[in-house]
Formats: C-alpha cells, structure tokens, sequence
C-alpha cells in the first residue's frame, strides 16, 4: 500500500505543480500582451435560458469569436437587473468584466431602484428590439381591444392583468395604457414571461403583455390570442392583428418601442478598448449566423453602438419614465435627473 | 447518436462529481454548456446537459451521507437518514441503496413522462398561486418531523428561515428589505451559501470539537445492495417516485421541494421502519432520492408539451434550443417530434449509466470520509468557502457563509435542529411570492380562502393540509406525554 | 447553562430587530399583506413568539439542571448515554437533552476557537491576496496548527489541495475564483 500511495501522491504533486506553473504563465502573460489577453467575465443580468440570457449568450459567442478570446457568461440575477449593474461597475474598468443587460436600468433611478444606470456605462452594442403584443388566452371572453378597454373602464381594477413584476415589459406598458387610454388592472406579478403565459393559459389572469416572441408559438397552436400590438404598424407575420395605434391613435408618439438587448462595458474604460471591443461586437453581431438567429426569434435587428445608442436608449427612457411618472409608478420624477418629456413633434 | 451516447455517459459521471461537490450546481454546469456547446450539435448538448442533470441530482446523496452536507439542495433530505447511516459505519449500503433507488425513481419519472405528460401538465397548468402556496405550506409543516427534541426550537428555527429569507430585494416591488444599504445584500442570503456554511462549516467546526471521538470505519465490503431489503420498500419507492413526478412538473418547483414532501410523506406513511426516521432508517434515504430523480422526468413534462421550464436546468436546455434556433413551445411536439423520444432516450440512458457508475467509486470516497479530520475538516472549510462563492460570485456571502458556519456550529452544539433553518430559508420566498400573488388576485385574505374552498384542487390541497397539521398537533402531545 | 441561554436570547434580539424593522418597511398607511412589509411583520411576530418561548425553557432547564448536577454552567454532565445521540442533534434533532458535554468540551473549545479566527482571517484576504495565495496559507496554518508541527506534510497537502480544486473549478468547469 506504501507504494501506491507513494505513487498517487506523487502524481498528484506532479498535476499540481503543472496548475502552479499554468496560473504563473497565464498571469505574467496577462500583462504583457494587447487588449484582450485573456478570458473577459460576461454578466447577464437575467436568468438562465431566459429571453435576455439567450440573446447574451447567442450574441457573446459571435463577439467572443471576433475578439479571439473566450467570454465566460455568469448570470447575476436580482433586482430587476440592478444587481448586476452595480456589481460590473464595481470591477476595474479595463474591458475584462462586461454587462450584459436590457431595456431596465434607464428606470432605476426613477424607481428608486439604484443609482447606477446605462449612464454609467458604454454601449458596446444594442442587439435588437422587440416588439410587444396584448394577449388573451384563446377562450377569453374579450376577442377585440376596444371590448377589453370598455370592460376596464366601467370596471376599474377588476380584469387581472399578469405582469412579470415592477419595472417589467409588462408593468410598463400597463402604465402606458393608463396614461393613454385611463385603463386600469389589477396586476398580479409573476416570475418572468414563461410564468405569465402559463397563468393566462391555466386561466389565473385575463390579460397580459408580453414579447411577441414569447408569444408567437401559443398563437400558432391556438391557445392564445393577441388583441393588439404595441407598435405604429402591424407584424408582418400576423397581418391579422391590428398596430394598437391604428385603434387609438394617441400611441403613435410612443413607437417605436419595446424591449432591447445589448452589451455594456464601464464608461471609464480606455477609449482604445472601447473601440476594439465595439468593432468586434459589431462584426459579429452582422455575422449570417447571429442575423438568423435574430430573425428566427422575431427580434428586430438594431445593432448601434456607443452615441447612436446613447441616443436610442435616452429616447426610450424619456418615453417610458414619464409615463411610470404620469401613472404614480414612479418613486422620482424624470425632471429630478435632467429628462424632458417627448415632444409631441418628435414623432417619427 | 452512438456518439451521444458517450456524451451522456460523460455527463453523468461529471455530474454525480459535480453534485457530490457542495458549491458545484447542477444548474452552474448546465449553463457552463450552454455557450460550450454553441458550436457542436445541439443532440450533444443535450445529451451532456441530460447526463450531468441526473448525476448531478444524485450526487448530491454522496456528500449528504458520508460528510452531513448536501452537495445539492435537493440532498437536504438525504442528510436526515443519510448520515447516520454513515455513522453507524453503513455509507457503503447506504449510497448503494441511493444509487439503486435514484435510478428506480428517474425510470418511473420516465414512464410517467413517456404516458402521461399531457396530462400531467394539464394539471400543473391548473396550479393558480394559492395552490402553490398549500404546497409550500405542506412542505413547511416538515418541520414538525425534523423538530427533533423540542418542537418549539424546531418551529423557531423554521420561521427563523422564512424570517431571514426576506432579506434581500422584494421581487414584487423591487424595494429592499433588510439590506442595510449594502449592494452585495440586495440578492439576499443566497440559500446555497447559508446550507454550505451551516452544514459544511458548521459541521467542520463541531467534528474538530470531538476530535477525540475514533473515526468510524466504513463497511465497504458488501456494497451490493441488500436486495430483500429494496423489495420491501419497493411501495414507498414508487409513492416517492409519482411525488417527484408531479412537484417535479410544476413550473417552479423542482427536486428540492419534491424531495422534502416525499420524505415527509414517507414519515407519515411509514409507521413502524425498522430504525426510527432520523437516525438511519433506510426509508429515509429512498424517499427523497426516488422524488428527486423523478422530478427530473417532471421537469421535462412542462418544457415538452408547453415550452415552459419546469426548473431551472430545463430553463437553461430551453435556452440551448434556442440559440441552436429551436423554438420551444407547444408547437415543439409537432415542429420537432422526434425531440421527445430522443430526450426520453437520453434520459433512459442516463439512468443506466447511473446505475452503473453510482455503484462505482463508493470504496474510494468512502475511505474519503476516514481521512484524518485534522486534514479533512479544513479541507472541507476551503471548499465550503469556494463553493459558496462559485455559486453566488460575491464575495460578501463567503462571510455569510463563514458566519452562518459558526451560527450553525453553535446550533449543533446547543441542540437545535439544522433542518427547519434550512426549509424556512428554501421555501420562506416562494412561499411569501404566492401568498401575495394569491392575495392580489383575489383582492383579499377572505377571497382567497373562498376561492381555496370553491375551487376543486384548492379543496384537496386544502385538506391535505389540514390532515398535516392536525396529525402534527397529535405527534407533540404523543411525545409530550412519552416524556 | 449561561451558553444556551444567550444563544436563545441571540434568536430572540433577532427577531425582535426584524419585527422593528419591518414597520420602517413601508409608509405607515400602507401596512398590508400584500405589501412587502406585511410577510415579513407577521412572520418575524411568530419568531419572537417562539424565541421567547424557547428562552424559557432554555431557562427553566438551566435551573433544573442546577438543582440537579450541581454544575450550573458549561461543561455539563451528560444526562443519558454517550456522543452515540449526536446523529440526531444534527439531522432530526436529538432527544431532550441538555447541550453536548464531556469532560472538557465546552463551546468555546480553544481548538474550534483558533479554527473560527483563522476561517475568518481566510476569508478576509481573499479579496486582498486572492485564492491561490490565501487557501494556501490558510491550510498550511490550519494544518500546522492541528497537526501539531508536521510541516513538511501539512506543506505537501496544503500545495497539492490548493491547485488540484483550483484545477477542478477554474480550468474544469471555469468558475471564477476571487
């Protein structure tokens, strides 16, 4: 028995000792060669296999290829993404931590939710948009917008409307309703999209809104209807359903909007890594095989980087923090943080 | 498909590691593979994805038995029995009849995905948020098996976890509770860290307290499985095994709760096991084993017939679909119908190559755990404290890891029963979540219980409850008056 | 019995803290169920409850056990049987017994103590040191220590520990170490 475990013991000195010199190697390297020398830390502020998740991972592949190093995705969840947005801001700002993020943290300070926000950060990359839709189950007793509508306003808060949570796509545009059209639910939060769907398909709420990529294979299969989408015109693939705005025209200075998906690094990070890590996201995000996989999941396909998203993204939170602050979801007014409304002449 | 085969076997061997591993997770490994695997074929993702999930759900048990830590949270319930068998020198038996009987369970949640997943997601679509809620509830009132013996620090200790469990960010409001203004607090006390830190360290610390004690040797010469013995309980396997199934297809809810009700249930069925529960009966080490494996086969129930997850790893195979550019939804019966014979294969091999390599390895770890406890206790306070932060990435929840560790140590110390911290802390959120979706959707508390009585499965949940509690009540004034 | 009683009482100022609390939760007139202070107020109430109870007992079982022993305070003379009892005291909770003794063991046993500082020095210069250099120190001093000097040993299973988990969670399954 001495020897074998003379022997093991041995080998195991060996292996380790070839770690100590791996770890050695990489850590030495690390300084010596150019941006990026070594594995960049992806964040995703969403769960695993969630909507924002699978965008991140889809989209980090592409730019990890283009960057020649590899992107290792942990999800950091929690706080409807801001515990992630603080956490990357909080690691040195050389371009090896990445946040991977959607359309949330424009509200956090308005919500009282956290004082660090895109405003902290550089766009690396918006990958896409998408596009949300109001739906039924397919056996509710409401088959039009303007028959729910009507219900809800001789009935105030008594359609339950499913939402995934303060701050959510859902929420949003329950306020957005609210401002616009004075409808109000009673809003039921769930965990996510896929808990939402199942509460309207096992029929525990009425209503809900959600991303029509979400949504499209329970229309295909018939369980659920949609009643309207949020957005100037109607989806290519459902001609059917008609663009809420056509209905009451009053929308129309909100669209485009929805929800979106990019990578973000720390603003304070050197200019020079900035402009690496923004011309590899964007080639891979032009990448055939990213462009399929945006088109295969409905997402429109956006792809600005760093002041074109700054401007995208600053119009969005202008739209929406208002209309939290119009519908008293707000804890802050948008005035407080330097955001005026929309005009109504910066339609589209 | 000979090829995935491998890939499975692969899996399940890294996975009954990864599981054995306190601070590894299943769920850590599955989306490690999700971006691993972009470039291979997506069977082959799968197939590994597969095979990690069943080892990684049985693996667990290793841990839970030989060291009293579950190496996963759905080996909680393995500690109850499990360890002191491993006392009593039975590791070798005792992970042998876990092996046998994770194998048992996730055939029959096979079966029972292979015939009757339509219906059985018919039924957890019907699931509303008060229905969850009695689940969870029924899942609490475990607490009176594991108050050990005083109820009250028992009951203590349970509302101690639902209590610490609102620590962190409402996740209804986004307020923060409790949070004393720190960031890293916002996620709250991650379960994982505390269970870590209360059963590894805290038991590192108690073992070096009785360091003098002589080490147990293991009986590892007869590791084949005492066959009458299994046939016996083959009845509770399978009661575990449909428990499994069913917990295990609600969206939401996975092994962990499903192996807490099955070893409750098995308490309460049981009535006169041969060892008392909680102090090696075998009973205790088959419930909860059988239910979550079997919950393996439920989870696949809801992801296949609505392209909803039904835990968390189906969360992540969804996203694997998806960035292959497979879209998952109840359409995915049609659009893909060979998706789901090739799973329920995958799965049938997975549970084979269990079989085999969880009767493997025994006598190593088993001779593992007689390592000296001056080498093996630090040992297993570094892995504490690097599983705990490879599980949440904050450095702060090491230190709650470390101080939950001392909590626990003086919990052991003082007699005050480990169990119910840890049940609180696992079900206290999901349970306050669906008590207030449930009051919200029904406008009030006295809504609510009308719709529980109105409602047909509301009704039935309603009344197991019930039984639970007043079979609780008549369990304390039985051992008040065996006093 | 000093040691079980303030135990208790730590239980107890915990959750009379969160009951305080969760008042500050939420704007007074917004003090509901659904609201996010009204689970935290009823469940922290029923703790305090029960943690009061159990201080009680912990109290009336102290005195009894004076009046018994003689001992009054730690170490304790054991009641019924030996450590064979432990198993349950960890998993389902033990039989009524008055908290672990033997001759010497108290809670604060020098050896569990030095282990307590060292885990807690380990963790703090993790951020400072990182993993590689902190887990080798920290077993190197753990090993030393309960080893009572074999160093070379406690040298050789330190080094070997550090870099075979480094390997298990860095290069195998690419978790980031601290």
């Amino acid at each position: 028995m001495n020897r074998r475990k003379k022997l093991t013991t041995g080998i195991l000195l060996a292996v380790s000792t070839v770690v100590a010199a791996v770890e050695l190697y990489g850590g030495l390297h690390f300084y010596t060669r150019p941006y990026p020398a070594g594995n960049i830390s992806g964040y995703v502020a969403w769960g695993a296999g969630g909507p924002t998740d699978v965008v991140s991972r889809a989209l980090s592949v592409y730019g990890a290829r283009e960057l020649g190093t590899s992107i290792i995705i942990q999800n950091k969840t929690g706080a409807s993404g801001s515990v992630a947005t603080e956490f990357v801001k909080r690691q040195p700002a050389d371009g090896y931590s990445l946040l991977f993020n959607s359309e949330n943290p424009p509200l956090y300070k308005v919500m009282g939710l956290s004082g660090i926000d895109y405003d902290d950060y550089y766009p690396v990359i918006l990958a896409g948009q998408q596009t949300a839709v109001l739906v039924t189950a397919a056996d509710a007793a409401y088959t039009t917008v303007e028959a729910l509508f009507a219900e809800a306003l001789e009935n105030p808060d008594s359609i339950h409307l499913a939402t995934t949570g303060a701050g959510g796509l859902t929420s949003n545009v329950a306020a957005m309703m609210e401002a616009v059209s004075g409808v109000s639910f009673n809003q039921v939060p769930f965990d996510g999209d896929a808990a939402v769907i199942t509460a309207l398909l096992g029929g525990h709420a009425d209503v809900t809104v959600i991303n029509y990529s979400s949504a499209v294979d329970f229309v295909k299969d018939g369980s659920i209807r949609i009643l309207a989408v949020f957005s100037g015109q109607r989806l290519e693939s459902e001609p059917d359903v008609p663009a809420i705005s056509e209905i009451y025209p009053d929308y129309g200075r909100y669209f485009p909007w929805g929800t979106f998906v990019g990578v973000f690094v720390d603003d304070d990070t050197p200019g020079d890594v900035k402009a690496t890590l923004s011309e590899a996201f964007r080639r891979g995000w032009e990448s055939q095989g990213f462009q399929t996989f945006l088109e295969e999941n409905h997402i429109t396909p956006l792809g600005f980087t760093g002041e074109e998203a700054r401007a995208y993204i600053r119009k969005w939170q202008q739209v929406t923090t208002w209309i939290l602050y119009d519908s008293g979801q707000a804890l802050y007014s948008p005035a407080n943080f330097g955001l005026e409304r929309l005009g109504e002449e910066e339609t589209q | 498909m000979l090829i995935n085969i491998l890939y499975v076997a692969a899996g399940v061997l890294a996975g009954i590691y990864v599981g054995a591993v306190p601070g590894l997770s299943v769920t850590m490994a599955a989306s490690l593979l999700i971006s691993m695997t972009y470039s291979w074929e997506v069977d082959a993702a799968l197939a590994v994805m597969m095979g990690v999930w069943v080892g990684g759900v049985y693996g667990g048990s290793r841990a839970a038995i030989l060291l009293n830590i579950p190496g996963a949270p759905a080996a909680v319930a393995t500690t109850f029995d499990g360890y002191p068998l491993a006392q009593k020198g039975e590791a070798g038996k005792a992970i042998a009849v876990s092996t046998v009987v994770s194998v048992f369970g996730g055939m029959l949640g096979l079966l029972v995905m292979v015939t009757a997943a339509p219906f059985i997601s018919g039924i957890a679509l019907v699931f509303s948020p008060r229905d969850y809620l009695l689940l969870l509830l029924m899942g609490l009132m475990l607490v009176g098996s594991l108050g050990g013996s005083s109820m009250a620090k028992g009951v203590m200790m349970a509302l101690a976890g639902l209590m610490l469990g609102v620590v962190g960010t409402d996740a209804i409001t986004g307020l923060g509770r409790f949070t004393l203004g720190i960031s890293d607090m916002r996620t709250g006390l991650s379960y994982i860290s505390v269970m870590i830190g209360v059963f590894g360290i805290g038991e590192a610390l108690y073992q070096l307290l009785h360091r003098d004690r002589p080490i147990i040797r293991q009986n590892v010469t007869k590791i084949t499985p005492p066959g009458r013995v299994l046939l016996g309980m083959l009845p509770l396997g399978i009661q575990s095994a449909l428990i499994g199934v069913v917990v295990g297809a609600l969206p939401g809810a996975g092994g962990d709760l499903a192996a807490l009700l099955a070893y409750d249930t098995a308490k309460r069925t049981v009535k006169k096991p041969k060892v008392p529960f909680g102090e090696g009966a075998y009973e205790g080490v088959v419930a909860p084993e059988s239910a979550n494996n079997a919950a393996v086969g439920g989870a696949l129930i809801p992801m296949l017939t609505l392209g909803i997850p039904g835990d968390s790893v189906t969360a992540i195979m969804i996203g694997a679909l998806q960035i292959h550019n497979i879209r998952v939804g109840p359409m995915i019966m049609t659009s893909q119908p060979d998706l789901f014979p090739r799973l329920a294969v995958m799965l049938l091999v997975a549970n084979g190559f269990l079989l085999v390599f969880g009767l493997t390895g025994i006598r190593i770890f088993s001779r593992l755990v007689e390592m000296p406890r001056e080498i093996l206790m630090p040992l297993i306070m570094v892995i504490s404290v690097i599983g705990s932060y490879s599980i949440s990435g904050n450095v702060s929840d090491i230190l709650w890891t470390v101080i939950f560790g001392i909590i626990g140590y003086l919990m052991k110390y003082y007699d005050y029963p480990v169990g119910p911290l840890i049940l609180g802390l696992i079900l206290g959120p999901s349970l306050e979540l669906h008590l207030r979706r449930a009051l919200m959707s029904a406008g009030s508390l006295g809504g609510m219980l009308g719709e529980m009585v109105t409602s047909p499965l509301s009704l039935v949940l309603l009344a197991l409850f019930a039984l639970i509690l007043v079979s609780q009540t008549g369990m304390c004034r039985r051992k008040a008056a065996a006093r | 019995m000093k040691g079980a009683v303030r135990f208790s009482l730590f239980w107890t100022i915990l959750a009379l803290l969160f009951f305080a609390g969760s008042f500050f939760l939420v704007p007074p007139g917004e003090l509901t169920m659904t609201s996010p202070a009204g689970y935290p107020l009823f469940i922290s109430a029923l703790c305090l409850g029960f943690s009061v109870l159990v201080l009680v007992k912990t109290r009336r079982e102290g005195r009894k056990g004076q009046a018994a022993g003689g001992a009054g305070s730690e170490p304790e003379e054991q009641t019924a049987g030996g450590h064979g009892s432990d198993p349950e005291s960890q998993a389902a909770g033990g039989h009524g017994r008055e908290p672990e003794a033997g001759p010497g063991k108290q809670v604060f046993d020098p050896v569990v103590v030095r282990l307590m500082i060292l885990l807690v020095l380990y963790v703090a210069a993790i951020p400072v040191v990182h993993y590689t250099a902190a887990t080798l120190m920290f077993l190197l001093a753990a090993l030393c220590y309960l080893r009572k000097g074999r160093w070379k040993n406690a040298l050789m299973i330190s080094y070997i520990s550090t870099f075979m988990i480094l390997l298990v969670f860095k290069y195998l399954f690419s978790v980031i170490l601290p």
